[in-house]
Formats: C-alpha cells, sequence, structure tokens
C-alpha cells in the first residue's frame, strides 16, 4: 500500500471520528466536508479523477452547503442526549466485522478474473455507454429530491377565514392612516 | 492489496454505524449515514482500483452520489420540518407525533 494513501486514510478516519463525536454541529459538518475532501485527494491517488472532482465539488461543496444551512435554520440549543449501550456492544460488533471482512475479501476478489469489462474503454464511454441506464436512474432521482423538498417546503393556502381577517387588517390600517 | 483498503472501509462504516445507534439528533444522524457513505464509495473505488476497471467503478460512484445528495437534501428538509413543529432536533419527539 503507498504510504501517502495510508496517511490520507489514517487522516479521513480521525476526520470521521470528529464529524461523530464533537458536539457542535457546525464544527462536525466542518470536519465531515475535510473528510470529503481528503477522500477525494485518495481517489485521484487511485486512478479515480472523475470521481475525485465529484466528491470534492458535489459531496465537500454541495452537501457541507447543505448542513451549515440546515444548521442555520435549526439552530438548537439544548444538547440531545445520547444513548449509552452501544458503548459496551459496539467493540464486540466491530471485532465481528473485521473478521468477516479478513476472511470475505480475499475469496471474493480471487472468484472473478480481473478485467471482466472493456479495459481500454474512456469514463464516457463506460457511463454513456455500458451504465447509460444509470443516467436515467439519476435523472428520476433528481427529480425526486426537488420535488421532495418542494413538497416540505410548500406553503399552506390560505384559508377563506384567514384572507378575511387579513383585508379586516389591512382596512383597519388604511383607516388609521 | 486491497486488504488495508478494506480495512479502513470497515473502520468508516464501523464509526457510521456507530454514529447511527448512539446519536438522537437528526442532523447528526445525517452526519453518521455521510460517513457510511464515504465508506461505500471508497469501497467501490477500491474494488474497481484492484480489478484494473476504474471507469465502471467511477461511474457507479458518480450515480452513488448523485442519490447521495439527494437524500440529503431531502432529509435536511424533513429534519427542518420536523424542527419547527417539535422545535427540538431530538429524533424520538417524532415518535409522539400522530395522524
Amino acid at each position: 500500500m503507498d504510504p501517502i494513501n495510508l496517511i490520507l486514510l489514517i487522516a479521513i478516519t480521525v476526520m470521521a471520528v470528529l464529524a461523530v463525536f464533537l458536539r457542535d454541529l457546525l464544527r462536525a459538518a466542518v470536519s465531515l466536508a475535510l473528510m470529503s475532501a481528503l477522500l477525494a485527494v485518495v481517489l485521484y491517488r487511485m486512478d479515480s479523477p472523475y470521481a475525485a472532482v465529484f466528491e470534492l465539488s458535489v459531496v465537500a461543496g454541495l452537501i457541507t452547503v447543505l448542513f451549515v444551512s440546515a444548521i442555520a435554520l435549526t439552530k438548537d440549543e439544548e444538547q440531545v442526549a445520547e444513548a449509552r449501550w452501544p458503548l459496551y456492544v459496539f467493540p464486540l460488533a466491530l471485532a465481528l466485522f473485521g473478521v468477516i471482512i479478513l476472511a470475505a475479501v480475499p475469496a471474493l476478489f480471487g472468484s472473478t478474473p480481473a478485467g471482466w469489462g472493456n479495459p481500454t474503454a474512456t469514463f464516457g464511454g463506460t457511463l454513456w455507454g455500458l451504465r447509460s441506464l444509470d443516467v436515467l436512474g439519476q435523472i428520476a432521482v433528481i427529480f425526486g429530491g426537488v420535488f421532495g423538498v418542494l413538497a416540505l417546503f410548500r406553503e399552506k393556502p390560505p384559508t377563506a377565514k384567514e384572507k378575511l381577517e387579513a383585508e379586516k387588517a389591512k382596512e383597519g390600517g388604511n383607516r388609521l392612516w | 492489496m486491497v486488504i488495508p483498503y478494506m480495512i479502513f472501509v470497515g473502520l468508516l462504516f464501523a464509526i457510521g454505524l456507530y454514529c447511527l445507534l448512539t446519536s438522537r439528533n437528526m442532523i447528526k444522524l445525517l452526519i453518521g449515514l455521510e460517513v457510511m457513505a464515504k465508506a461505500a464509495v471508497l469501497s467501490f473505488i477500491t474494488a474497481g482500483y484492484a480489478r484494473g476497471e476504474t471507469f465502471l467503478s467511477q461511474s457507479l460512484v458518480v450515480t452513488f452520489i448523485v442519490v447521495e445528495v439527494c437524500i440529503v437534501a431531502v432529509a435536511l428538509a424533513l429534519a427542518i420540518n420536523a424542527y419547527r413543529n417539535t422545535g427540538s432536533l431530538d429524533i424520538r419527539k417524532l415518535a409522539r407525533l400522530k395522524g
């Protein structure tokens, strides 16, 4: 393993721990953004420049903006209490997970021959040729997300009573002046 | 070659899972979900890198990132709406909603 990649992955893990354990939500969001930026560097070093650009611009940029906006809109003063029981169960689950990874990964990578796709293809050829249906799925997901957000922030139309009250208030204001 | 990368994938996934299990703040839950998503991205790219099929893994990651952004946007909108209704980001207060 490349030592620079190892250092970067350790830094990513530290940032993930900070994002999860920091009490201040804004600092946690910034840690998450730094983690994404470091992951983009790792992706670039692993011969995946397009994924790195997407990771850096969309995840480190756009998602951080979304998180910071949500934190600014909510301003949660009270600290929400956290559950304690996973502290005791979790190390066991983590150890089990490690054993599964060590056992399963070599078997998975040994079972299929390397390069069954087309290794000479380009990124554009793969995305628009081999995975063109994914693009349709992406468009559907984007529309789903946009309409989901619109539906959640939809203003309720005023009722007849509210309209009448608003008109009365307006008339009262006119008389006053 | 892939084992060290997959160990980090496991670690990131575990950190995100721990956040999902312990945290009750809705925004913190989403941060945990994001950490798990990073583990998935690293896993895809490691698999592509190891098999010499980086173009295929990159196209999958691009699709995954688009899905991830939409999920986060809708979930944050839900969290803001829940905050307006309950005055708190505590996920347990949503259990009392009726209707």
